[in-house]
């Protein structure tokens, strides 16, 4: 399946329970005792989601999710928290949490959360690797194929373009084939479709 | 530091608290040597007055043996004077033609006078004798003597021979006669008749010859003289002697050797005398600086001890007291000492109590006892003190008295009463403050194991529902399951067990008290928030109520109050009022909060029923339940411009009881 899912409790019964339940419904799941060990262990290749108690000894929940941010792991992150953390949870969103999970959690709620949290965050991975894809065929564009797709997607014709700049027809037409090629498009109208997505050029 | 103590005390063999030993001072005690001094002049004196009395002596004897020798001579000389002159008159006599027989009846009545004249002898020229007085037989004179004289021709003066065996002989040649006159003398016999007894008695005298050869002599039989000795020649007239005398009475040994060591051996023992008792001295001296050292250490630990000490005999009299003690009644031992009973630091109301107490001592023998009791300082102030009383007995075992230590233990006492004090007080307000937060707490413990029993039991029912149920591993979970439940239980019971479940204790209990003194501890928490809290408070009668419990609903219902005006952020204070009211009391608590919404106004006092985001909603429960254990009722009302109140009525304890129930 997908990445690991790291599971930060200082309770062991919560450790040892959640991972049972995770596997149960055939997630790996690794356990940590506190918010050390865990930042002691990074980087975390394939760290897919990270549940994180509000309320532990030492390192506390929002503390160890700022360190975490602060090393640029950007793995989703799910707190766990009491009937009076959930202000501290509340905080935590706004910071960039996932979610919170109000303990006690209801059966399977939680791993559908861990779930949810693991595709948009593979969602937003892939989104952006298309993004940064695009940008990057972008930057090989010459400065004159550059301005015959701003042209170009505004919706002008060959020969306005050809107007426009005081260059041939002949030319646009070559420049445009070409820059189709290196945008990695099949046509004028895929190209439109990728650009369009991304918002891509600004 | 340690270790320098004791060696110094291994080497001076004495205390470890000895102070240093005070160094040797340079050379020893004037005191101690004086005596010494005295006794070495007094010998050396002493010596030089018998060995100058000796010397003395010694002169003496000389100077009397010379003086006696020379009267022996001068007795000897002039006898032999005479009787040479008698020798020369006869001599001259017959020269001038006295007749024999008149000159040897001379010579004979000389010779009666002086029996050491052997005889006398008329030699004819050629010597030989030719008449002798008193006979012929009474030996030949001299013959060689008088052939020497008839060479030598006529002279005035008589001559002496040569010494023959004990005698002597001289001869004379009268005048114009072809013949010679010799006398014999017996030496022995002049020595004999011619030395008085008083000199033999203390000289031995010898004449001896040229040779050294002792011809006469006059001495004691026994030992040979031992003193010094005195020789004279007496070569005129013998020739060739030699008188010599010599003392028997040897300077006396006493005054020579015994005395000085008589002296010498007195003054060696007086000097070990001395020694001996300069050491004892010493000893006591040190004996002395040792006690004098242990005694001012003793004091020094009585002066330091923190616990007093005060010694009295069986009257009661004040015997002994330390610093301590006078610090702790505060007054001079001068002013304590030797005084009897009743003692000025007695506290005036414990009066009878201890003199009773002095009786009881008096009376149990030497047993030692310990109370506490009530010491008034001389400052006016009072401290509680602690007393041993131990036997005072004597060093010759007699029980004199009593010992007593005095221990202040006021701050003791006042700690130990704060403590309790506090400990109750923590007590209350733990069990009214942790009310909210123990809340909280229990809510985030029971989280846990119920969170784990949930993620077991929905694991398991994915694993049924997946069919892949493999035994072992849903009844590890199950077991796990069940210890989480088991978890959850205990951690009710430790709640349980923080809010230990008492019997309420009924009793009159002033409410105006209880409000202000509730009213003080939440005043820094209403403060804090921003919330003045007031009160108005008539006189009521006593309510029979249960203080702690009385104190939890009012901490409720105040602090109720405080957070919603806190909430609201009301200007206007919290009110609690006290009024009486018919059959007994009546206690508002008014605030300016948001007031209660008539749809929770239902629900208000059901368990579990919250307007608070953080809140329970058992503080209400919890104020009606105690309410209603006293017989009374809790309602709340609106109050005109805002907030809400809560009114408390109580009945009066005049009441029949309700503890019965």
């Amino acid at each position: 399946m997908t990445g690991c899912v790291h599971i930060i409790d200082d309770d062991e019964a919560i450790r040892d329970a959640l991972s049972f339940l995770f596997a149960s419904r055939g997630l790996r799941a690794t356990a940590w005792a506190s918010g050390e060990d865990f930042l002691a262990a990074l980087p975390q290749p394939d760290c897919a989601c990270i549940v994180l108690d509000v309320r532990m000894g030492g390192l506390s929940g929002p503390d160890t999710f700022d360190r975490l941010r602060a090393t640029g792991c950007r793995a989703p992150v799910i707190f766990l928290t009491g009937h009076a953390d959930v202000p501290v949870a509340v905080r935590a969103l706004k910071a960039g949490a996932f979610d919170f999970v109000e303990k006690p959690f209801n059966d399977n709620a939680i791993v559908d959360l861990v779930l949810a949290a693991i595709e948009s965050h593979t969602a937003r991975t892939a989104e952006l690797g298309a993004r940064q894809d695009v940008e990057r065929r972008l930057a090989t564009l010459s400065a004159r194929e550059e301005e015959v797709l701003r042209l170009m997607l505004q919706g002008r014709l060959n020969k306005q373009i050809a107007d426009t700049l005081g260059i041939a027809m002949r030319t646009v037409e070559l420049h445009r084939s070409r820059l189709i090629a290196k945008m990695g498009a099949r046509n004028a109208v895929e190209l439109a479709a990728l650009l369009s997505e991304t918002g891509l050029p600004r | 530091m340690q270790d320098g103590i004791s060696r110094h005390s291994r080497d001076r063999g004495g205390e470890p608290w000895a102070l240093e030993a005070p160094a040797p001072r340079a050379g020893l005690d004037l005191l101690s040597l004086t005596p010494l001094v005295a006794i070495v002049a007094l010998v050396a004196l002493v010596g030089a007055l018998v060995w100058l009395a000796g010397r003395n002596e010694v002169e003496q004897v000389r100077t009397k043996l010379a003086t006696d020798a020379l009267w022996v001579e001068q007795t000897l000389r002039f006898q032999l004077s005479v009787d040479e002159d008698l020798l020369a008159r006869m001599a001259l006599d017959e020269a001038g033609g006295t007749a024999p027989s008149v000159l040897e009846a001379r010579a004979r009545l000389h010779i009666a006078n002086n029996p050491e004249m052997l005889s006398i002898v008329w030699h004819d020229p050629d010597g030989r004798a030719r008449r002798a007085i008193p006979g012929a037989s009474e030996g030949p004179g001299d013959e060689a003597l008088a052939a020497q004289l008839q060479l030598s021709g006529p002279r005035a003066r008589p001559v002496w021979g040569a010494i023959d065996g004990s005698t002597v002989t001289m001869g004379v040649r009268p005048q114009g006669s072809a013949g010679t006159i010799t006398a014999t003398i017996s030496l022995p016999l002049m020595l004999e008749r011619h030395i008085p007894w008083w000199i033999a008695g203390e000289y031995a005298v010898h004449l001896l010859d040229a040779g050294g050869e002792i011809r006469a002599s006059r001495s004691r039989s026994g030992p040979e003289p031992m003193g010094p000795a005195h020789s004279i020649s007496f070569d005129p007239p013998i020739p060739g002697a030699v008188l010599r005398i010599a003392s028997y009475d040897r300077v006396s040994p006493f005054g020579r050797t015994l005395l000085p060591a008589a002296i010498a051996g007195l003054a060696a023992f007086a000097i070990l005398a001395l020694l001996a008792l300069y050491r004892n001295a010493q000893r006591r001296r040190q004996a002395e600086l040792r006690l004098n050292e242990e005694m001012a250490f003793r004091r020094s630990m009585e002066e330091s001890l923190t616990v007093g000490l005060r010694a009295k005999d069986h009257a009661g009299r004040v015997l002994y007291v330390n610093s301590a003690f006078c610090n702790l009644v505060g007054q001079p031992a001068a002013e304590l000492v030797g005084r009897a009973p009743p003692m000025p630091y007695w506290a005036p109301d414990r009066l009878d109590e201890t003199l009773n107490r002095q009786r009881i001592l008096a009376e149990g023998g030497a047993v030692p006892q310990s109370f506490e009791t009530r010491f008034r300082r001389g400052d006016g102030s009072e401290i509680d003190v602690q007393v041993y009383e131990a036997p005072l007995i004597d060093a010759k075992g007699m029980h004199r008295g009593w010992m007593g230590s005095i221990i202040d233990i006021t701050e003791a006492r006042r700690a130990a009463r704060q403590a309790r004090e506090q400990e109750d007080s923590l007590a209350r307000t733990g069990r009214l403050v942790t009310l909210g937060e123990m809340a909280s707490t229990l809510a985030h413990e029971l989280n846990q194991p119920l969170a784990a029993i949930a993620s077991y039991a929905a694991g398991a029912t994915n694993l049924l529902a997946q069919g892949r149920a493999d035994p072992a591993l849903l009844g590890d979970a199950l077991g796990k399951l069940s210890r989480q439940a088991d978890r959850a239980g205990q951690i009710i019971r430790r709640i349980q067990d923080l809010v230990k479940k008492r019997e309420p204790r009924f009793l009159p209990l002033d409410l105006a008290e209880v409000i202000r003194e509730t009213a003080g501890f939440l005043a820094a928490d209403a403060r804090a928030r921003g919330v003045r809290i007031a009160t108005d408070l008539a006189p009521v009668a006593p309510v029979l109520a249960d203080r702690i419990l009385i104190e939890q609903l009012l901490i409720n219902l105040m602090r109720n109050g405080i957070e919603a005006m806190a909430e609201a952020q009301a200007r206007d204070a919290l009110t609690v009022s006290l009024r009486p009211e018919l059959g007994g009391a009546v206690v508002e608590v008014a605030d300016r909060g948001p007031g209660i919404a008539p749809e929770v106004a239902e629900r208000l006092f059901d368990a579990f029923t919250s307007t608070k985001a953080e809140g329970m909603g058992i503080g209400l429960n919890v104020c009606r339940s105690i309410v209603e254990m006293h017989r009374g009722r809790l309602t709340h009302r609106p109050r005109e411009g805002g907030g809400c109140v809560f009114r408390v009525a109580l009945p009066a304890a005049a009441e029949e009881g309700v503890a019965a129930e």
